[in-house]
């Protein structure tokens, strides 16, 4: 059974809805089962994209918070990938480059925002919160895959961290507009693709009908997920394809076929520049 | 809202004050992210996050509050802020970005820095293992007190009464700390002790790294302040200037983690910068009659107590109404198990369950956990043990992925022996065990024409050892046959496929799947998990690191049971560095599976809990039931001998140079009396039920003890 202090996310719900099994060993079971879905060389560019994006998220922060950012060109940079380290460098002046003055004023880097979902909660982190008192409330995502469905305008509203997103601002977004709701028509979702210089800004809004649809439909999930005890009650899913990325796909006697890397797996990854070090105080 | 200061034994309910306070502030519609929750670890962490399910009503939609120990505000502020404190601090190339790295890859460094320095240490009689971590432990204290590594040897020294030789070894370990400090700066890469030492010497310092936390954290809780080292004490001393509220809150008897830094006195510092410091007594967790059992235990402690009265046999007077039965007194260790057991099977009858039981002693080796497994099993009851300071190379798993890797690189000279080799197979086959597993690896090594695990052809010998073992092993060896082959034919898969790839292929390949360990016991995955990010970030570290030198390591030769580097080798293979220093215990069990807790409904949740004091201790357990073994023990009661090291003068509160700081029998009596009295305190003020004491006249190894635990409650026990 979930523990009572379980909250979700996009990650979780989206494990959930994939495979109700794989949602049970991540968060049920908390199984470390530490199978890859890629092997060989792969597996090392993979990491080491993950981490450029990472790393770009960590300076983007910094830039945000006005500390004074890296030179880095300077730098020794992760490499493994094609030679494609420069990536990194070529992303950040495009960053640098970019014209934020469609932005609220207020910017607010690395923000959590906890909704409530029924009795349960859910947790959205934001890469930037834009925000303008009584005026619109923008969440900016940095996006450094350089997947074609990022320019898929349908697909990408359609995507559930979308939804979580924009369903977290409308319901919390109190918590930093000084007590006072944002109503949906006010919530903006805006995908920063740094892969795609001429079509930088992905921008979806949002309005109190989608809102209500969002809102049933990640309770379904959540109340679903929240009420079945025991793995039986978490079956494998039907559809084979979501195992081709799964790493207990052994564990479940499942082949799931050639793994890709989708858009999905490719996100950067902040807990890649966290969890290296031991913490001798654990 | 004020600045308050709490203080109360456990159990005072002072966490519970914590929470309240936070789950009005979020009721208030304070801004969630403008809240610090500062824990000394990371599961005490988890309470406060769990305490967020209650916010009800309209306040619910909500961010999140910052919940940290130190150590990860620390890093993730040093971080952040790296770009600021790189041009001062000395790094050679201020504008790399900085590589935090594990504790396997500061001891494989630190290490390399000792290894041609070792005769200076001759006279300490040390295991190489332990020289290194007593070196660590020393930059370590230094970072977290907010002293620079060159004060080392002067504090130890002139603490130090004896041979003249100890002032070098100060030195030397003090030369060693200083080259890794230096090895570090260049390359930017961070052990815990430089992450300290940034954060305390130039990030608190800083106007815009305090003018960014003030705004940052309007209110502050922290719990357990006197488990927290003083740069701990001097952050939240600067949000106090600055923020709307804070509480704050001390246990009394507390300060266990004193070989981290955690300094009480320190932490009391903060009380004048409080509105108002508030003395809970009033305990919830604790029964009166534990409470006073509790109090006249401490007293025991304290300068010249009870020192005339002479003990009498426990079975002559009253039991106080604490103790569960008369301490359990064996003359030899195993029958004091058996008492152990005994009393945890009438307790069971009687109701209790046994998550409800720990079993605590000062020192918890294998045998013990297998006498307890072992006896509990026939009443189907688990054990579940905490032991931290065990070596990852322990866990059987670990040794089997190990036996793999020497098998899978034979380019590293180092055969797996037959016994090793049925070992491993019996590990990682489900249902083999060691005796067929040696059947299996006799006929591998006949059947051997080259280096790696060959096809077992012989109809006999799987008649022997079963059939339903001949699929498994055929898949093992097939897989290791297809890498060796993949590697001999492209010398850069080698390079590519690291160690810890290696190790995540084969589990991926063929030990998640069926006929193997992981897969009929998921649990036993977490270990192989461990070791795999282990290896990874020490890779990882290596890397950045670079080329340190290319002489092997002879003096391993003489390591007993540790298979000998290669003098042959000439290149540095992260690998193999890894093996080694795995194989020679170097690597504590930071990264092992039987720390984490067993999650509800789980099997394993509702087991007997295991552990040293100090770690049930630090963990801040609570128990129901305690068992304290080996009462008679002076593990109880001494330090753990580190020559190199020394807690309380490598604190702040030690003054160098002023007259009469040498370290005396005298202070170090007065110490351990002190700490002796915190630690039973502690135990007792977490056990809500009975506590149950036993001891053998001859311990585990057959030596006998006379400790003043066993004195001091056979005195308790007199006076009921």
């Amino acid at each position: 059974m979930l523990d009572a202090a379980f909250v979700f996310s996009q990650q979780s719900l989206g494990d959930f809805e994939a495979c109700p099994r794989r949602f049970y060993l991540r968060y049920i079971a908390r199984l470390a089962w530490p199978a890859s879905w890629i092997s060989g060389p792969d597996a090392a560019r993979h990491q080491a994209r993950l981490r450029r994006g990472a790393l770009l998220h960590r300076w983007i922060e910094r830039h945000w918070l006005g500390i004074p950012a890296q030179a880095p060109a300077s730098q020794p940079l992760p490499d493994g990938d094609d030679g494609a380290a420069d990536n990194l460098r070529i992303w950040w002046q495009r960053f640098l480059d970019t014209d934020f003055g469609d932005l609220p004023a207020q910017r607010l880097p690395e923000l959590s925002l906890v909704a409530a979902l029924g009795r349960r909660r859910l947790l959205a982190r934001f890469d930037l919160l834009a925000i303008e008192t009584a005026g619109r409330a923008v969440i900016v995502d940095w996006k450094t895959s350089a997947s074609p469905t990022l320019l898929d305008t349908a697909s990408m509203r359609r995507r559930l961290q979308t939804r979580v997103y924009l369903y977290a601002l409308a319901t919390a977004g109190a918590a930093c507009n000084g007590g006072l709701p944002i109503e949906p028509a006010r919530c903006h979702l805006w995908y920063w693709l740094a892969n795609f210089p001429e079509q930088p800004w992905l921008r979806i809004g949002y309005s109190d009908a989608e809102y209500r649809a969002d809102y049933d439909r990640l309770l379904a999930l959540a109340e679903d997920a929240s009420r079945r005890a025991g793995e039986r009650e978490f079956p494998l899913t039907d559809d084979e394809r979501h195992c081709a990325s799964c790493a207990y796909r052994a564990l479940c006697r499942r082949t799931g076929g050639p793994a890709g890397i989708s858009f999905e797996n490719d996100e950067a990854d902040q807990s890649l520049l966290e969890d290296e070090a031991f913490d001798p105080e654990d | 809202m004020s600045r308050q200061y709490l203080v109360g034994p456990p159990g005072a309910g002072k966490t519970g004050r914590l929470i309240d306070r936070l789950v009005s502030l979020l009721e208030q519609n304070v801004r969630p992210d403008r809240v610090l929750i500062l824990a000394p670890q990371q599961s005490q962490a988890r309470i406060f996050r769990a305490a967020l399910a209650r916010v009800q009503g309209a306040h619910r939609p909500r961010g999140e509050p910052d919940i940290h120990t130190i150590y990860s505000l620390a890093r993730q502020h040093v971080s952040l802020f790296f770009p600021l404190i790189a041009p001062v601090a000395g790094f050679g190339n201020p504008a790399q970005e900085p590589m935090v790295i594990n504790v396997e890859a500061v001891q494989y460094l630190v290490d390399r820095f000792v290894q041609p320095r070792l005769a200076d240490f001759a006279d300490l009689k040390l295991p190489r293992p332990r020289l290194v971590r007593q070196i660590i432990d020393n930059m370590n204290k230094a970072s977290v007190c907010g002293f620079p590594l060159d004060q080392i040897a002067e504090r130890l020294g002139a603490a130090w009464t004896g041979d003249a030789q100890r002032l070098v070894s100060y030195r030397r370990a003090q030369e060693v700390a200083l080259d890794f400090r230096r090895f570090c700066l260049a390359r930017s890469l961070l052990d815990f002790s430089l992450l300290m030492d940034l954060f305390a010497r130039y990030l608190l310092p800083a106007r815009s790294y305090q003018d960014y936390i003030a705004a940052r954290y309007r209110h502050v809780l922290a719990d357990n302040l006197e488990e927290n080292p003083p740069v701990a004490h001097d952050f939240l001393r600067l949000l106090l200037r600055t923020c709307d509220s804070a509480l704050l809150a001390e246990d009394d008897p507390g300060g266990y983690r004193l070989f981290l830094g955690a300094d009480v006195e320190s932490a009391r510092s903060l009380r004048r910068h409080c509105d108002e410091v508030t003395r809970l007594d009033e305990v919830f967790v604790a029964s009166p009659a534990i409470v006073s059992f509790s109090l006249a235990l401490m007293a025991q402690f304290d300068e010249q107590a009870g020192k005339q009265t002479r003990p009498r046999p426990a079975s002559d007077h009253p039991l106080p109404p604490a103790l569960g039965d008369h301490p359990g007194v064996a003359r030899y260790w195993t029958e004091m198990v058996d008492w152990v057991v005994e009393h945890i099977r009438r307790l069971l009858a009687g109701g209790a369950r046994p998550s409800d039981i720990a079993v605590l002693a000062p020192f918890v080796e294998d045998v013990l956990r297998f006498e307890l497994e072992d006896r509990l099993r026939a009443d189907g009851v688990g054990v579940w043990s905490v032991r931290p300071s065990r070596p990852l190379y322990d866990h059987p798993l670990v040794r089997a992925l190990v036996a793999l890797a020497r098998l899978a690189h034979p380019h590293w000279q180092q055969p797996v022996p037959a016994g090793e080799l049925a070992r491993a197979l019996a590990s990682l086959i489900a249902d083999l065990d060691v005796a067929r597993g040696q059947l299996l690896a006799d006929a591998a090594l006949r059947a051997a024409a080259a280096p790696g695990l060959p096809p077992i052809e012989d109809p006999a010998v799987w008649q022997r050892v079963g059939v339903r073992f001949q699929a498994p092993y055929a898949a093992l060896c097939q897989w290791l046959a297809g890498w060796s082959a993949q590697t001999r034919a492209d010398p850069t898969q080698a390079e590519s496929a690291p160690l810890d790839r290696f190790w995540q292929e084969v589990f991926s390949d063929v030990l998640a799947h069926p006929g193997f360990t992981p897969h009929v016991a998921p649990a036993n995955a977490a270990i192989c998990d461990r070791l795999i990010r282990s290896a990874l970030a020490f890779r990882e570290a290596m890397q950045r690191a670079g080329p340190i030198d290319m002489m092997p390591h002879h003096e391993d030769a003489g390591v007993p049971g540790i298979a000998p580097r290669p003098l042959s080798a000439t290149t540095f293979d992260p690998g193999l560095e890894y093996i080694t220093i795995l194989s020679q215990g170097l690597l504590g069990a930071q990264y092992a599976l039987e720390r984490e807790q067993p999650a509800p409904d789980l099997p394993g949740a509702n087991d007997i809990l295991l552990a040293p004091v100090y770690t049930w201790l630090t963990n801040n357990f609570r128990s129901r039931y305690q068992f304290w073994l080996d009462v008679n023990s002076l593990g109880w009661y001494e330090r753990i001998y580190q020559p190199l090291t020394h807690p309380y003068v490598l604190s702040r509160r030690w003054k160098p140079g002023a007259p009469g700081m040498a370290w005396t029998e005298a202070d170090e009596h007065r110490e351990r009396q002190a700490m002796l009295r915190r630690l039973v305190g502690g135990l007792l003020y977490r056990c809500s039920g009975q506590v149950f004491v036993a001891s053998s006249r001859l311990g585990m190894s057959g030596q006998e003890e006379a400790g003043p635990l066993e004195r001091a409650l056979r005195r308790v026990i007199e006076t009921a």
